[in-house]
């Protein structure tokens, strides 16, 4: 029997819910990642690896029911991302609980708990009142990752045939993922051009980090194929620059987690400048060129 | 084949406003029919012509706007529709929303297919699509920018963090559909001037045997996470403006 | 009591226009301006959208609407695109559509408004000259009758259009104004005619067209064009002989009160824009620009005036709907020209004024092109200017229904017999 149970598939998240867990008390680590398993059993007591080939949710899901029925938590912890929400309510509507989702904060409240949940595209948050047992999604970068412990168990499962037919074509990325990166350069409708996408790579390339586009870049221009923002990636870097984007609600709940967000855009009202840390109010086209050729000059020394 | 969309009313979250002690004013918020529930009504009348599907959208409340919702579905093409009446739909939970439209598979279908949006505009949990299938124990199909019916299979493609996922399956299934997925057609005069004689079938949320859980919820508040929010103004002198920034940057430690 | 909302359908009307604007015209409305062009398939989608000949009845397969939507959709496309190209696009292909549709004979109106409704084709007016715009009575272009046809001489100028009925796949035609016989200044020597120099694709003879070089309003063409011998078939023929005088102002009410709603759909732009800078622009140690009040009472005073043009607008619209749309007419048509006027006259001129104020308030950045509010100035200026009506007519109109023709009038020249 165990507290709490944990889906991730990436180190950053499984240490920021083994953070999020702790309030709970024993947590197990359910993941379909047969990378980094060494890396994740130093978070939990247990990691519990499903050998997949590709992701197929409701296969998985079924995985994820046996194992509850044998380590019966009493909460179940998912990570704020496509999957994790696509799980979490497949298991929720399983078991007959309610999913808790963006949740970004928890305190205990008596016998019950108090979860801070973020709604209204993370504009607005709302506190709930709720006994255990329950299942929730944490937002990227509500808690902190949590320092490495002792080396817990892995257990390797098989999983059951795929009930859907799934074909996966991996992303290809070019340079480093903007998930994992720590320093992530982010182009906006400013951008007029596609070739003028060169300038923030540039920019993304001398800071040592990722670069990626909001929504209309590569839903409406089709200039990439995956974006920044609540239904593409969510984002929790140590620095986030955002180029020409006017701070949406869709965008920004996917940068919100970032610890420090510098944006540059020529318009003073724009929503971003609310949600920035250091806000550069100018002409990218002017800025960009600058800020490059100042970072070359400071590395060249 | 049958299929049901189910719309949700949300309110228009680049309008909201608040008060100066955070509390939202909700009141005079515009409400609208979400962007990714528009796909999927929009997805579900194209199955007409590829499956010779029969829509029928639904929607849960009892105000106005929602009866204009399902007008408005109608006049992007559903051929029937039904409002699940209750006074205060936006206190009622995810499970219970899932309840009560699988109900409705049971009172009214059973559907082959059951369209929602991948996410409400307002709240965005994205959780009802997978609640729904395993509550009717259906198959699933999320997260699809793009839908196709083939030899009595749906194929979706959803592109996700990682990558691109094509996924194929028999009905009965749920797909859930981002605001991606289509343009949604806009209705015409004549759309609209006609979807106002259709008829919209009544069901009040008693009559459906739905147990409905309350979850207490406090202290809607504005949220903002802390910014520093330091201006720096590059309309003139570039140079320095760019050299003030890094200096900034470099003595917090952050580049 | 007049209700002065909008009904449910007026509302889920205007959104559906506010759709449109926003996906397809809002982002090549200055594309559109600086190529001087409106996009052929653009056309096409508003056709498609039923943008054109609402107020056209369905049995010529117009939308079956009213003025007021037509209204509503010419005012909310002019805010997508302040430089109102497309609104007048818009406004001229439904104002004269309809007139068309109130006054022509069957043939020509089964035959012509399916094309205009479809976006296929264009229809627009045709009554200015060189000589004059204002003074229709005083038309020199002469249409002859021989047997079943009329054989049409003349010049007209300043029309819009001139350019899209030789680009458009069907091609289109104007609401002629012409002199029967010779041309005597008389109100009672006038007819009316569907002229249409291309159909089916093609030119025909004795329509020689030149294009103007505006200053604004770019997107639509201006321009002139001869008409040498050139032959109409008597089915085209709009209204009696000789009775045209009287049905062309008509379709003037019809059009110039659409051209009011293109003019404050414009203004209510330039105004938003306004209030975005007026709040945020901060000078002086942060005080936004607002906190001065010759700067914020100058906005409330011309604020009011676009609600007032507003209200002038939308209750022309209703009138009209009420005179020739409905099976129990509230209004006749000369009821219609008060209400009109007094739009047309107000809703230009408040729209310029409060261009002036918005550059003023944006200083140097609204005398780059870049600030695009020039558009807007320019695009809707020509109405101040008097396309579709001068303004002193509108204020002759005004002044001869309230004081009274008898007092008012002043005819230098006795009329011809």
């Amino acid at each position: 029997m165990v507290d709490a149970m944990v889906y991730a598939e990436d180190i950053s998240w499984a240490k920021q819910l083994a953070s999020a867990s702790k309030l709970f008390g024993n947590a197990v680590l359910i993941t379909t990642t047969a990378k980094e398993t060494k890396e994740f059993s130093r978070y939990y007591k247990k990691v519990y690896v499903i050998k997949v080939k590709v992701f197929e949710p409701l296969s998985i899901s079924k995985v994820i029911e046996k194992v509850l029925s044998e380590e019966k938590p009493n909460v179940f912890v998912f990570p704020c991302t496509n999957k994790g929400r696509m799980l979490s309510g497949l298991i929720a509507g399983k078991l007959g609980l309610i999913p808790i989702t963006d949740v970004i904060g928890i305190s205990k409240s008596g016998k019950k708990f108090m979860l801070t949940k973020l709604t209204f595209g993370g504009n607005a948050k709302v506190d709930i009142e709720i006994e255990l047992p329950f299942i929730i999604c944490i937002a990227a970068g509500s808690f902190k990752e949590a320092e490495a412990g002792e080396v817990g168990e892995v257990k390797e499962l098989e999983v059951p045939k795929a009930e859907l037919e799934v074909d996966f074509e991996p992303r290809k990325m070019e340079g480093v993922s903007p998930e994992k990166a720590e320093i992530v350069v982010g182009a906006g409708r400013g951008i007029k051009k596609k070739e003028d996408l060169n300038l923030v790579k540039e920019l993304a390339e001398i800071l040592g980090g990722a670069w990626s586009v909001t929504r209309p870049l590569a839903a409406d221009y089709s200039w990439t194929d995956n974006w920044i923002g609540i239904s593409g990636l969510i984002i929790n870097p140590k620095v986030y620059i955002a180029v020409g984007i006017s701070g949406q609600p869709h965008h920004m709940m996917g940068v919100r987690g970032s610890k420090t967000i510098v944006a540059i855009n020529n318009d003073e009202s724009a929503p971003i400048f609310e949600e920035s840390d250091y806000g550069v109010v100018g002409d990218l086209y002017k800025v960009l060129p600058v800020l490059i050729r100042k970072l070359k000059e400071q590395r060249g020394r | 084949m049958k299929a049901l969309v189910a719309i949700k009313l949300t309110y228009d979250v680049n309008q909201i406003k608040f008060e100066r002690d955070g509390t939202p004013i909700l009141d005079s918020c515009p409400k609208v029919m979400g962007e990714a529930d528009k796909c999927a009504v929009e997805e579900a009348v194209r199955l007409k012509k590829k499956a010779g599907a029969e829509i029928m959208a639904v929607t849960i409340g009892s105000s106005k706007e929602h009866y204009r919702i399902l007008r408005d579905a109608y006049a992007m093409g559903v051929d029937k529709s039904v409002i699940v009446r209750t006074e205060n739909p936006e206190r009622l939970d995810s499970l219970t929303i899932a309840k009560i439209i699988a109900s409705l598979n049971n009172k009214l279908g059973p559907f082959d297919v059951i369209f929602v949006g991948s996410g409400a505009s307002d709240t965005h949990s994205s959780v009802i699509g997978p609640m729904l299938a395993s509550i009717l124990g259906y198959k699933l199909l999320a997260n699809s920018d793009k839908i196709l019916f083939e030899d009595g299979k749906f194929i979706v493609i959803s592109t996700l963090e990682d990558g691109q996922y094509k996924i194929a399956t028999n009905p009965p299934v749920i797909i859930t559909v981002t605001s991606e997925a289509n343009e949604p057609r806009i209705p015409t005069i004549k759309d609209i001037l006609r979807s106002k004689r259709k008829p919209i079938d009544e069901i009040s949320l008693e009559n459906l045997d739905v147990k409905t859980k309350e979850l207490t919820l406090k202290n809607l508040t504005r949220y903002v996470v802390p910014r520093k929010r330091i201006k720096i103004d590059a309309t003139e002198n570039v140079e320095e403006a760019v050299d003030r920034l890094l200096k900034m940057l470099r003595e917090e430690g952050v580049i | 009591m007049v209700n002065y909302e909008f009904s449910e359908d007026e509302i889920r009307f205007r959104d559906s226009v506010r759709e449109f604007a926003k996906r397809y015209i809002e982002p090549r409305w200055i594309e559109i301006d600086n190529k001087g062009k409106i996009p052929l398939d653009l056309i096409k989608r508003m056709g498609d959208q039923g943008l054109f000949a609402i107020p056209v009845p369905e049995e010529y397969d117009g939308m079956g609407g009213t003025m007021v939507m037509a209204a509503i959709a010419v005012e909310e496309i002019a805010y997508y695109d302040p430089s109102v190209a497309v609104a007048v696009y818009a406004l001229l292909n439904n104002g004269w559509p309809l007139a068309l549709a109130l006054f022509g004979q069957e043939d020509a109106k089964l035959e012509i408004l399916p094309k205009v409704a479809s976006g296929d084709a264009f229809f627009g007016i045709a009554s200015t000259e060189p000589q004059g715009g204002s003074d229709v009575a005083g038309t020199k272009t002469v249409a002859k009758k021989m047997g079943n046809k009329w054989i049409v001489n003349g010049e007209k100028s300043f029309i819009s259009g001139v350019r899209e009925v030789q680009e458009l796949p069907e091609g289109g035609g104007f609401f002629l104004v012409a002199k029967t016989e010779k041309a005597v200044w008389s109100h009672k020597k006038i007819t009316t005619f569907a002229l249409i120099p291309k159909w089916n694709g093609k030119l025909k003879p004795g329509w020689k067209p030149t294009i103007y070089d505006e200053i604004g309003r770019h997107g639509i063409s201006t321009g002139g064009f001869t008409l040498e011998n050139f032959e109409i078939e008597d089915k085209y023929r709009i209204g009696d002989e000789n009775k045209g005088f009287y049905l062309v102002l008509q379709g003037f009410n019809i059009a110039r009160t659409l051209v009011a709603a293109a003019t404050i759909g414009s203004a209510r732009w330039a105004l938003d824009r306004a209030k975005e800078w007026l709040t945020t622009r901060k000078l002086f140690q942060g005080r936004p620009i607002a906190s001065f009040e010759g700067i914020s009472f100058k906005f409330a005073e011309l604020y009011t005036e676009l609600e007032a043009a507003r209200y002038f607008v939308y209750k022309a619209a209703w009138m009209i709907d009420n005179t020739y749309l409905t099976k129990d007419p509230k209004f006749k048509p000369y009821d219609l020209n008060l209400p009109v006027a007094m739009a047309k006259l107000k809703a230009p001129e408040t729209t310029t004024r409060i261009y002036e104020e918005v550059l003023k308030w944006f200083g140097a950045y609204a005398y780059t092109k870049d600030c695009n509010l020039y558009r807007g100035w320019l695009g809707t200026f020509s109405y101040t200017i008097g396309a579709e009506g001068a303004q002193n007519i509108m204020r002759y109109i005004i002044a001869r229904d309230v004081l009274g023709s008898e007092a008012v009038r002043n005819v230098w020249v006795k009329e011809e017999e």
